[in-house]
């Protein structure tokens, strides 16, 4: 046996006994003879056996901890190791993380809104930070983190962060959709003053680099878009151009203009020279999406042992070390990990990130990002192309921009439960569906482009504590089979298993 | 092969020092008494899972019990020490008196009767007196 397996190799408290603790006394001639339970040396005899196993166990879990492989959980552990001892060795990921290779591991997040608080009494309120509670309809609650200053009669914006920070292992998601009816104010009461968390139809139009030049989103868009204007050369509207795409499509490139439905959008996109001459300036990028929302920060997972070690691993072969002709190193390129990796290092509100060649264009790069289920924000887009540019590349032109949305519906399928457990299955089946729909199965996650997995839908209810039976109905978008997203797609899901499908109780 | 009462490290709930082994009736008295102070499944935490009946007698040195509970108290003694595959026939009477338990049991085995005096406060070790 190699000395790696004997340091992983942890060897039962009975074998301990029969191999190590009885032969000892045997071979030191102990003269007891009283071996029923509850006896002294039989006592003994246990504990000091179950100590050395619990010894050996922390050796192989020390042991196995300085190998990338285990410690990041892309291989499994021996299956002798215990459920705990296995959980001990992934909690080694963080400070192998920092010891080695220098990095921190993504905490997980508060989701954070801006809630709008009427007051239709001319009473006026002035109510320090953390003293306003609300509850949405889904459950969750958040806790006001400004000051909340009504003179009476009025409006105001207040922002408010999760209760807690988001887990969606336990089911803490806090996506609750903008415009949602019948929030409920939990601290004392603040008489006429309701909350609610309305969303404009566009988010704010973010510029990346300079220009005077405005665009203006209108129309009345359904679904979600997102249009990407690229300033191609520098003049004011009808003389500079502009290459203008919607939800990563192919782009079209002409004249600075009004692009009336773009694409079919619905929305119309007005620039306006604001003054400037000229107003639209060369490489200039103006990000455009819809639907805006009341969401200014999207919580998120603590990151995973393997998303971490994803990214430790990245760092050295960061450098793809391009060459041009003549032999000469060109400055940084990265890899398709290391985008990956500087942006999730530079951005934890960025959960997921997808790296595509362009098929079309030479050298662009597309880096499609969302936040943990959700699309981001404009300004946090932008902010990720201007990290992304500062890098200086000279092979890649990286375009940083939101994945198109494809929303999941499940529906036909009876689920047979318990029905003790009937509201309890309801809501774990639930919390497994969303996770899995949502990117952030721990088993399997489902990636831009990736396969909604109808089999594993299915394994997810069906194992589902309560659950004693599931047919084999189950629709994906209306047919019983996989369901292949496209390209650089996201999935999103709205729906709740819970009144989706068929529950029927048996006792 | 006559009967005894095997042989054992002879201590109640503590390893002596230097080491003495104990053999008949006073062996079986250490067993016994052990099964008077050790919480019932306390082997478990050492994943020994051989049934073993116990009661923890520290865990009524600060209450006040009734003639009743005291009677309900020496059944359960009783149940318990016969559960020792060496004991025949037991009876044990718990005494309550200023903070100290004080349990009598005699009884019949295989090797013959036995007799002790368990001896519980809050403050010393407890002390077995084997009477027979």
């Amino acid at each position: 046996m190699s000395v790696l397996d004997d340091l992983l190799t942890t060897p039962s408290q009975q074998a301990i006994l029969d191999g190590e603790v009885l032969p000892e006394l045997r071979a030191n001639r102990v003269r007891v003879t009283d071996w029923i339970v509850g006896s002294l040396t039989r006592g003994a005899a246990y504990t000091i056996a179950k100590l050395r196993s619990l010894s050996r166990g922390t050796i192989a879990t020390f042991a196995a901890s300085g190998f990338g492989d285990y410690v990041f959980g892309f291989v499994p552990l021996p299956s002798w190791l215990t459920p705990q001892q296995q959980a001990d060795v992934l909690a080694w990921a963080p400070v192998i993380a920092k010891q080695c290779f220098g990095i921190d591991q993504i905490l997980a997040t508060y989701t954070i809104r801006t809630i709008k608080l009427t007051n239709t009494t001319a009473t006026a309120y002035n109510v320090p930070a953390g003293r306003i509670w609300i509850k949405f309809p889904s459950g969750y609650r958040y806790v006001s983190t400004g000051a909340y200053v009504s003179a009476g009669n009025d409006a105001v914006d207040v922002s408010f962060r999760s209760e807690f920070v988001v887990d969606s292992l336990v089911g803490r998601n806090y996506d609750d959709a903008s415009g949602t009816a019948g929030i409920q104010l939990v601290t004392a009461s603040y008489t006429g003053v309701a909350a609610t968390n309305p969303a404009a139809v566009f988010d704010t139009v973010t510029q990346f680099g300079s220009g005077l030049g405005l665009v203006t989103p209108t129309g009345t868009p359904s679904g979600s878009h997102t249009i990407i204007a690229t300033i191609l050369t520098s003049g004011n509207v009808g003389a500079g151009t502009w290459s203008v795409s919607h939800n990563g499509g192919a782009p079209t490139v002409g004249a600075i203009g009004v692009l009336a439905n773009f694409d079919g959008s619905g929305i119309t996109v007005t620039p306006t020279n604001n003054g400037g001459s000229p107003a639209f300036i060369k490489d200039a990028v103006y990000y455009i999406a819809a639907p805006g929302s009341d969401v200014t920060q999207r919580g998120r997972n603590l990151e995973t042992p393997p998303e971490l070690g994803t990214r430790c691993r990245a760092v050295f072969p960061l450098l793809a070390f391009i060459r041009d002709a003549a032999g000469n190193a060109l400055p940084i390129s990265p890899t398709a990990a290391a985008y990956r990796a500087l942006i999730l290092t530079a951005f934890p509100e960025v959960k997921t990130c997808t790296v595509l060649t362009s098929t079309t264009l030479n050298d662009v790069v597309n880096l499609y990002i969302a936040g943990q289920g959700a699309l981001l924000t404009t300004v946090l887009i932008a902010q990720v192309r201007a990290f992304v540019n500062s890098l200086g590349m000279i092979t890649d032109k990286p375009v940083v921009a939101s994945p198109a949305t494809q929303g999941i519906t499940l529906a036909a399928g009876t689920v047979t439960v318990k029905s003790a457990q009937a509201a309890s299955a309801k809501a774990e089946a639930q919390r497994r569906v969303t996770a899995y729909l949502g990117g952030v199965d721990p088993v399997s996650p489902l990636p831009y482009g990736g396969l909604v997995d109808r089999s594993y839908i299915l394994s997810l209810i069906r194992t589902t504590p309560g659950v004693v039976h599931l047919d084999d109905a189950l629709t994906i978008n209306g047919a019983a089979t996989d369901y292949q997203l496209a390209t650089a797609t996201m999935a999103t899901y709205a729906g709740n298993v819970g009144t989706s499908q068929t529950w029927a109780t048996q006792q | 092969m006559a009967a005894d009462y095997g042989v054992d490290v002879d201590g109640v709930l503590d390893w002596p020092d230097p080491e003495v082994l104990a053999s008949g009736p006073r062996n079986l008295a250490n067993a016994l008494a052990r099964r008077l102070l050790t919480p019932d499944g306390a082997l478990l935490d050492v994943d020994d899972a051989a049934p073993y009946d116990s009661i923890n007698l520290r865990d009524w040195l600060a209450a006040r019990p009734t003639p009743a509970e005291i009677s309900a108290l020496n059944t359960s003694m009783q149940h318990v020490l016969a559960q020792d595959e060496r004991v025949d026939t037991v009876t044990a009477s718990a005494v309550f008196a200023v903070g100290v338990i004080t349990v009598t049991v005699k009884g019949t085995g295989a090797a013959g009767p036995f007799e002790f005096v368990l001896t519980i406060d809050a403050v010393s070790a407890p002390r077995l007196e084997v009477l027979q």
